[in-house]
């Protein structure tokens, strides 16, 4: 571990982001706020569609603008975390919020790849969810709640240990 | 007419969180060399805010502003506890703040008395 945050605070990004100016880490910071808040607004909508909330719009209708929402967030969000930890990686060995929030990341994305695969899912322009369907949908949709809380929670706590 | 709207309000945003980031800056805008600066206890170790900080006289009357870890780490390395009285001989390793203007130090290690109190153990150089 401090090895390779050693190596990461050691790298050229690493360099460029403690060289370019004092507005540098609190600008990319500003774009992790945004990715962050952009990915859990989005997700936010539609977990708790999956969890059953607002059952008089479809799951399609609510899936049309957060899905795009929620990965130019998670977009945002990893690129500027890249930047933001290569600047004093060496600060966070031993932190053990960063051994919270990567697995729930991780976590979060292997839970949205297995709902991407679901037929409840996949067939959901075509048909109407089955009550079996429904069980698996707030199944995959109480894990991301819980996955993307966990992530943001300890990913806000990280800079305070 | 939708793009424009959000551009404007994506630079709206951009200008109003702007000025309260500057003070979390991390070791950007700090010099890369450690130095170690000798003083008085000037004002005792706070741990309110984001970063604990207190406060040195140097020889020369000049009051530096001695900026710790977050309080938790600050807090483990021991300093708080050790409760060091005002007046008392300090010396901290640190890294200057780049605007030379300004007297501010993050700071590494503290010793008093012999004892180290290693706030940031890993970059101690």
């Amino acid at each position: 571990m401090l090895e390779l945050l050693t190596w990461l605070e050691g790298s050229a990004l690493g360099e460029a982001m403690r060289g370019m100016g004092v507005w540098t880490y609190g600008v990319v910071n500003l774009v992790h706020v945004l990715g962050v808040s952009t990915l859990f607004g989005s997700i936010l909508v539609l977990d708790l569609r999956l969890l059953g909330l607002w059952p008089g719009i479809p799951l399609r209708t609510v899936a049309t603008p957060t899905l795009p929402l929620a990965a130019a967030g998670l977009t945002l969000a990893f690129l500027s975390g890249i930047c933001m930890i290569a600047t004093n990686a060496i600060d966070y060995v031993d932190n053990p919020f960063l051994l919270i929030k990567f697995p729930a990341i991780g976590l979060g994305l292997l839970n949205a790849a297995v709902l991407s695969r679901l037929p409840a899912w996949t067939l959901r322009e075509s048909r109407e969810p089955s009550p079996a369907d429904r069980r698996k949908l707030a199944a995959a949709g109480g894990t991301s709640l819980a996955c993307w809380l966990a992530a943001i929670s300890a990913g806000r706590m990280l800079g305070y240990w | 007419m939708h793009t424009r709207l959000l551009l404007g309000f994506l630079a709206t945003g951009l200008a109003l969180a702007a000025p309260q980031l500057s003070a979390h800056h991390g070791w950007g805008g700090q010099s890369q060399d450690q130095t170690n600066l000798s003083g008085t206890l000037h004002k005792a170790v706070d741990l309110s805010g984001p970063h604990a900080t207190m406060q040195l006289m140097d020889a020369d009357g000049q009051v530096w502003d001695v900026t710790l870890g977050p309080a938790s780490r600050t807090r483990r390395s021991g300093l708080p506890e050790a409760a060091i009285p005002l007046g008392a001989q300090v010396t901290i390793r640190g890294q200057r703040n780049l605007d030379m203007k300004r007297f501010e130090m993050k700071t590494v290690r503290v010793t008093h008395n012999g004892t180290n109190y290693d706030v940031y153990p890993n970059r101690i150089k």
